[in-house]
């Protein structure tokens, strides 16, 4: 899932100006401070600096992939570690990270270099993925390389082969079980005044904070979100909401201690919480979950070679048994045709064909497009009224 | 003084000066033109980012959040730096000094989300900290401590601490022990030989100090992101917004006024900080 996860990557952006900016008072006013204070302090971040060290280099062909931190690595870094065992010629460079942090990044790298992507190949959601459409990030996959593409759910299938949509999350309503013993059966139930400050969201983040959901509930949606931006806004007023999280560890902790009893988010997140024992339960709305498709985009930009060996590593990851695997790891639903549902998954309530059929579908593509005019909005009706 | 004695040290500073100004210049430079509009026909440039930006009530409002937290954040660590510097200059025994080191820099040696993660179990509703409060004999709280500016501020002092420190203890160490036993030979007492004596001649000191701090506290993302619960809207999380948001422009144009803004704030404190040594020359 998409959110502040990679903290200190983020905070690598701020912290070269202030680094600089501290460094040069210290430099210009280093009468001020003694020698051995100095040498105490640079032992002390010495250590830490050389905690990380330079990556080795090999040679062949060299391809770098990007995976979701969690519960989503195991799989992907297996099936890397398979594929280079298989292709001594080639090495995976893996760097794990959100969408959130990491599609910018690709785009920028794209900006300076259209020939040298940061990564190859990686897993987008379809907010990213719809993103990077727009802005001719990504490359579509050729079918002769990646032949299992065509085992995809015909209803997910991208119409020009521009990635592999091959799993998805859900999102619906996640609560504390001790706190709440009959389970929240809609979205309205956000915004029920008996749970006045028991309701966290997670900032900025449109399909997995109900805002769109609760638009499709009152009469908008994608085009019109005015509806659900006014009952949001309202519920700030109201204190409402118990607080805006950037990271599931927040919202788990959050959950855990009771602090927070009730918040819109993802059944893949959610579950494996649960099943480390947390009083964390997972609710299908009667209006419908969101659906959150999940899988690989090749990005433009890379050599033949690289493009070669990423699609071929995206056709491995693309196997029943890789899928079910991630599936189960991860927590989230296979799109298969050729794969056979495991009874303990089939009898899932929240993939039974009625939950599914009424799923409520994002057009990602316009949610990318009006995201800067919503968190705009965001800003200045929800997040400046919180109380 | 002869043209060469002006020239070495010109010629020794600019290794660093080229590490440090160059890509400091280049990303300035480019920030600038990323945060100019050109048009859809590469005409221009325009000011309309700037324009939309400064017209905006509500980005005065983030500015004027992120210079209060930045302000209140230094004020507080300066409270708590120099009795702490006082206090690690009068320790004798060289391992208990070290071990105070230690405790003074350990904040910088794990990383700022494991320590923001640790400052919400710390002070959430039913933490540790409301946890003690709530066993005191006048049974305390829960007080709400995180997910507002109060555990944004605490966990940037944190932080901040060893930054403030430093400065103070190499301006103290740079007082003459002799000044202090002049003034208590002319009878003043400790609390006036400390107002008196050793705070003004520690005074730039605690400038650099609170220099270093405001800096660090005006452009701190990661805290307010984790501990602000979305209730303290900071510069810098627009900025990290709008580059998730591939908004570059409206993104650079934040990042430049958040640089200007400390900036502004280092040099007001550097003519404050030559005006009290002014008047001590004088």
């Amino acid at each position: 899932m998409d959110g502040l996860t990679e903290g200190d990557e983020l905070n690598g952006l701020t912290d070269i100006n202030r680094g600089e900016q501290a460094m040069s008072i210290l430099q210009r006013n280093r009468s001020l401070i003694d020698r051995r204070s100095l040498l105490r302090a640079g032992a002390a971040l010495g250590g830490v600096a050389l905690a990380g060290g330079p990556a080795a280099a090999a040679p062949g062909v060299k391809i770098t992939q990007f995976i979701w931190t969690g519960a989503q690595e195991p799989t992907p870094r297996r099936l890397a570690a398979d594929y280079m065992k298989a292709n001594p010629n080639v090495q995976i460079e893996i760097i794990s990270g959100t969408n959130a942090a990491t599609y910018p990044k690709i785009k920028a790298s794209l900006d300076i270099n259209p020939n040298e992507p940061l990564v190859n190949f990686g897993f987008f959601n379809l907010d990213a993925t719809a993103k990077g459409r727009a802005a001719n990030v990504w490359l579509p996959l050729d079918k002769a390389v990646v032949p299992n593409v065509t085992n995809i759910l015909d209803a997910y299938r991208q119409p020009d082969e521009m990635g592999a949509f091959f799993c998805m999350d859900v999102c619906g309503l996640v609560y504390n079980t001790e706190k709440i013993k009959t389970p929240p059966t809609s979205w309205t139930d956000l915004f029920d005044p008996k749970y006045k400050g028991r309701v966290a969201l997670f900032d900025y983040y449109w399909a997995g904070n109900g805002l769109v959901a609760t638009a499709r509930v009152n009469g908008g949606g994608e085009d019109n979100i005015e509806p659900a931006m006014k009952i949001y806004e309202d519920a700030a007023k109201a204190g409402q909401f118990h607080s805006l999280y950037t990271s599931n560890s927040q919202l788990q902790q959050l959950l855990v201690s009771g602090e927070v009893w009730l918040a819109p988010y993802f059944r893949g997140v959610a579950l494996p919480w649960a099943a480390q024992g947390a009083p964390i339960g997972y609710a299908v709305p009667k209006e419908g979950q969101v659906t959150f498709p999940e899988g690989f985009q090749l990005v433009r930009g890379s050599t033949p070679e690289q493009r070669k060996a990423s699609q071929e590593l995206i056709n491995l990851s693309l196997t029943p048994e890789a899928v079910l695997d991630y599936c189960r790891t991860a927590a989230v639903l296979p799109l298969m045709k050729n794969l056979k549902l495991p009874d303990d998954l089939a009898k899932d309530p929240s993939i039974q064909p009625a939950a599914l059929s009424g799923a409520i579908n994002l057009d990602y593509g316009k949610i990318a497009d009006k995201t800067p005019a919503w968190s705009d909005m965001w800003n200045k009706r929800v997040k400046a009224n919180l109380k | 003084m002869s043209a060469s004695t002006n020239t070495k040290p010109l010629l020794l500073l600019a290794p660093s000066a080229l590490v440090v100004m160059a890509p400091f210049v280049a990303s300035l430079v480019i920030l600038a033109a990323y945060s100019v509009d050109y048009g859809p026909n590469g005409v221009g440039p325009d000011l309309t980012i700037w324009r939309n930006f400064l017209s905006d009530g509500y980005s005065w409002s983030v500015i004027a959040t992120s210079l209060r937290l930045a302000a209140s954040v230094t004020l507080i660590t300066l409270l708590v730096a120099y009795p702490t510097a006082c206090a690690i200059l009068r320790i004798r025994n060289p391992l208990l000094s070290a071990i105070a080191y230690v405790i003074l820099f350990s904040p910088l040696l794990m990383s700022v989300v494991v320590r923001s993660y640790g400052w919400l179990l710390l002070l959430a509703d039913r933490g540790f900290v409301n946890s003690l409060l709530a066993a005191s004999p006048f049974g305390l709280g829960p007080y709400r401590l995180i997910y507002n500016e109060t555990g944004v501020v605490i966990a940037l002092v944190h932080i901040l601490l060893p930054f403030a420190v430093l400065p103070i203890i190499g301006a103290l160490l740079q007082i003459p022990p002799i000044y202090r036993e002049a003034a208590a030979d002319l009878g003043a007492g400790p609390a006036a030989i400390v107002w008196k004596v050793t705070f003004p001649l520690s005074l730039p000191g605690v400038i650099v100090a609170a220099e270093i701090v405001f800096a660090l506290a005006v452009s701190a993302f990661v805290t307010p992101s984790v501990l602000g619960g979305g209730r303290v809207l900071v510069l810098s999380r627009l900025v990290y917004e709008n580059i998730g948001n591939v908004q570059w422009g409206l993104a650079a144009v934040q990042a430049l006024i958040l640089l200007a803004i400390a900036v502004g704030a280092l040099l007001i404190l550097e003519r404050f900080n030559r005006s009290t040594f002014a008047k001590r020359a004088g």
